[in-house]
C-alpha cells in the first residue's frame, strides 16, 4: 500500500466550487471558525450532549470518507485500514493519531489534536476548561475502527478522557461499544451534490476573480499537515475538514433546541451566522494579509471593490460554493449569489425543503465581508485580534443581511442582500 | 476607513539590542507567532533563499513568486522576492514566552547572512 497523496483525491465539482476528497464533502476551514461553532453548539445542548453529537457526527462522515479511501487505496486489512486512518487525519491538519486497538476496541493516542492543541494555543492562558475538546478526533478514531474491521457503521463510540485542553500531556481516547448505535445515514457525495446545485452564473468581476481562484486551488493543492498533522497557514491552523459534521451539528442542534426550546431559536441561529464572520474574519482577512497573497495576487488595498473580489475568490477557493457578486454600491449595497453551497446540499439531502433560509454560513460571510471590505483598514496592515473582531462586529454593525433566495426553500439560487443601515 | 485596527507594533528589543530588520508583530491573532520583517531590496530578496539554504534552511516549494524555507528549529521564512516582503513564522510549539526572542534570533541571521553578503 503507498503512502496516501491527499491532493490525488481531492477535486471541485465544475464551476460549482465545491470540493470532494475521495467524492465526499469537504472545505478548509480555520481553528477560529472550528473552535466557534463547536463551542456554540456546547452551548446550545450543554456539553454531554454536544460531545454526544459531535462525536456522532465525525464518525458518520469519517466513516463515508474512510470507506471511499480505502477502497481507492486498495487498502484491506485492518493494519492497513489504521494506517491509512491515521495518515488521512495527519494530512488534514486534524493531529496525529496512533491506534492500540482491535476489533472490540481501544485506545486511540491522539498529539497535537486540532481542537485540543488550538483551543490550549488559543485561551489557554486565560481560561479554565473542564471538558474535553476532541469530539470530532473521537468519532474519527471511532469510524476508523469500525472501516478496519468492518464492523457495522455506528457500532463504536469515541470517549476522550484526556485532553490537552485540560492541561493532560496528550490526548487518550477510548473507543468502545456504543450501547445505542445510530443506524447508517444517507452518503451525501459527490453525486448527490450535482443533484442540488443551480445553474452556474457569472457575477461582477469575474476577470479578476477567476484567475485568482484557479492559483489558489493550485497552491491549496500543496498544502497539507506537517508530521505532527497540524497546518499552520495563513496565521490561522488550517483543517481540511468533512462537510457534514459542521452541517449535522449545526442543524441537528437547531432541531434540539426548536423541539425543547422554541424560543430561543433566533439566538442560535445568530450564532450560527456569526460562524461566517468569525471565519472571514480569521481566515479570508488571514489570507489577504499574507504574503502568500502578495506574492500571488498582490498587496491589500483599500479599494472596496477589488477587496470584495478577492474574498468571493477566496470563497470559492475554500471550497465553499460558487459564490458570485450580483450586484455593488460601495457604502449602500451588496448583493452575493450561489448556485451551489455545503449547507444547502447537505440540508436538501438530509431534511428536503426548509420553511426559512438556513444557509447561516452564507449569510453571515455575506455581511462580514461586507464589513471587512468597507471597514478595514488594508493597506495599514493591521493586526487580526480577537479586540479588533469585537470593535468591528460586536455593536454598531452598520449592514443588515437578508436571505432572499435559498436553495433550501427550492429556489434555483442563495441569495443575500446587504445593505447599510444607520447606527 | 476609520476603525483600523492596531498596526503592527515594533517588537520589544531585548536588553541593548535593537530588533533587527525593524521587526514588527505581524497581522496574526495567533499570539506572537507571525512577525514581519522591514521590506528589503530587490537584490536581497531574491538573495536571501540561497542565503538561508546554505546555513541549513530547507525550501519548501509551492510558488516562485512565494518562497517558504524552514529553519532547522522549524520556524519558516516566508519570502516575496517581488516585493522585498520577508515574513518569519515562529514554530507553534514555541512557548509563547520565548515566541518573541525566536523571532529575534531569526531575524538577526538574516540580518547577518545580508550584511556577509554585502
Amino acid at each position: 500500500m503507498e503512502s496516501l497523496k491527499i491532493n490525488a483525491l481531492r477535486r471541485y465539482l465544475l464551476e460549482q466550487d465545491l470540493m470532494f476528497l475521495a467524492g465526499q464533502p469537504v472545505v478548509y476551514h480555520c481553528h477560529h471558525f472550528n473552535l466557534f461553532l463547536d463551542q456554540t453548539i456546547d452551548d446550545a445542548l450543554g456539553t454531554e450532549a454536544s460531545f454526544h453529537l459531535r462525536m456522532n457526527a465525525a464518525r458518520e462522515f469519517s466513516g463515508h470518507l474512510l470507506s471511499a479511501v480505502c477502497e481507492h487505496a486498495e487498502a484491506r486489512t485492518p493494519p492497513e485500514r489504521l494506517s491509512l486512518a491515521a495518515q488521512l487525519f495527519k494530512l488534514m491538519g486534524h493531529g496525529s493519531l496512533d491506534f492500540d486497538a482491535d476489533s472490540s476496541g481501544g485506545t486511540a493516542h491522539g498529539s497535537h489534536l486540532h481542537y485540543g492543541f488550538a483551543w490550549l494555543e488559543k485561551y489557554g492562558k486565560q481560561v479554565r476548561r473542564k471538558h474535553p475538546a476532541d469530539g470530532f478526533a473521537a468519532g474519527f478514531a471511532a469510524a476508523a475502527l469500525e472501516i478496519a474491521y468492518e464492523l457495522s457503521p455506528g457500532s463504536l463510540k469515541g470517549v476522550e478522557h484526556e485532553c490537552v485542553a485540560l492541561r493532560a500531556p496528550q490526548c487518550r481516547i477510548q473507543v468502545e461499544r456504543d450501547p445505542s448505535p445510530e443506524s447508517a445515514g444517507t452518503v451525501i457525495g459527490e453525486r448527490e451534490s450535482e443533484r442540488v446545485v443551480g445553474a452556474p452564473e457569472d457575477g461582477l468581476y469575474e476577470d479578476v476573480i477567476h484567475p485568482i481562484v484557479l492559483g489558489l486551488k493550485e497552491f491549496t493543492a500543496g498544502v497539507h499537515g506537517d508530521d505532527r498533522g497540524l497546518v499552520q497557514a495563513f496565521g490561522v491552523f488550517v483543517t481540511m475538514h468533512l462537510c457534514g459534521y459542521y452541517n449535522r451539528i449545526s442543524y441537528d442542534a437547531v432541531a434540539h433546541i426548536e423541539a425543547r426550546a422554541p424560543q430561543s431559536v433566533g439566538v442560535l441561529e445568530e450564532l450560527l451566522r456569526e460562524s461566517g464572520h468569525v471565519c472571514v474574519f480569521n481566515t479570508f482577512g488571514g489570507i489577504l494579509l499574507s504574503p502568500e497573497w502578495e506574492g500571488l495576487v498582490g498587496a491589500p488595498t483599500n479599494d472596496p471593490a477589488k477587496t470584495l473580489a478577492w474574498c468571493i475568490a477566496i470563497g470559492r477557493a475554500l471550497g465553499m460554493g460558487h459564490w458570485t457578486i450580483a450586484e455593488f454600491e460601495p457604502e449602500r449595497r451588496l448583493v452575493v449569489r450561489t448556485s451551489s453551497s455545503y449547507e444547502s446540499v447537505y440540508y436538501r439531502m438530509r431534511h428536503g425543503l426548509a420553511p426559512r433560509p438556513v444557509e447561516y454560513l452564507f449569510q453571515g460571510a455575506a455581511l462580514a465581508m461586507a464589513q471587512l471590505v468597507h471597514r478595514v483598514d488594508w493597506e495599514s496592515n493591521p493586526q487580526l485580534t480577537a479586540e479588533y473582531y469585537k470593535r468591528l462586529f460586536k455593536g454598531g454593525v452598520p449592514w443588515r443581511a437578508e436571505q432572499t433566495k435559498s436553495i433550501v426553500r427550492g429556489d434555483s439560487i442563495s441569495e443575500v442582500v446587504v445593505t447599510k443601515v444607520s447606527t | 476607513m476609520s476603525d483600523a485596527g492596531a498596526c503592527g507594533e515594533p517588537a520589544g528589543s531585548e536588553p541593548g539590542t535593537d530588533a533587527p530588520l525593524d521587526l514588527r508583530l505581524g497581522h496574526s491573532c495567533h499570539r506572537n507567532l507571525v512577525w514581519e520583517c522591514a521590506r528589503l531590496a530587490p537584490a536581497a530578496a531574491l538573495a536571501l533563499p540561497e542565503l538561508l539554504r546554505e546555513v541549513g534552511y530547507s525550501e519548501q516549494v509551492r510558488s516562485p513568486l512565494v518562497r517558504e524555507l524552514v529553519h532547522p528549529r522549524e520556524h519558516g521564512v516566508v519570502i516575496v522576492p517581488r516585493t522585498g516582503r520577508v515574513q518569519i513564522r515562529v514554530h507553534y510549539l514555541t512557548p509563547l514566552e520565548a515566541r518573541e526572542q525566536a523571532a529575534h534570533e531569526v531575524a538577526r541571521e538574516i540580518s547577518e547572512l545580508l550584511t556577509r553578503r554585502g
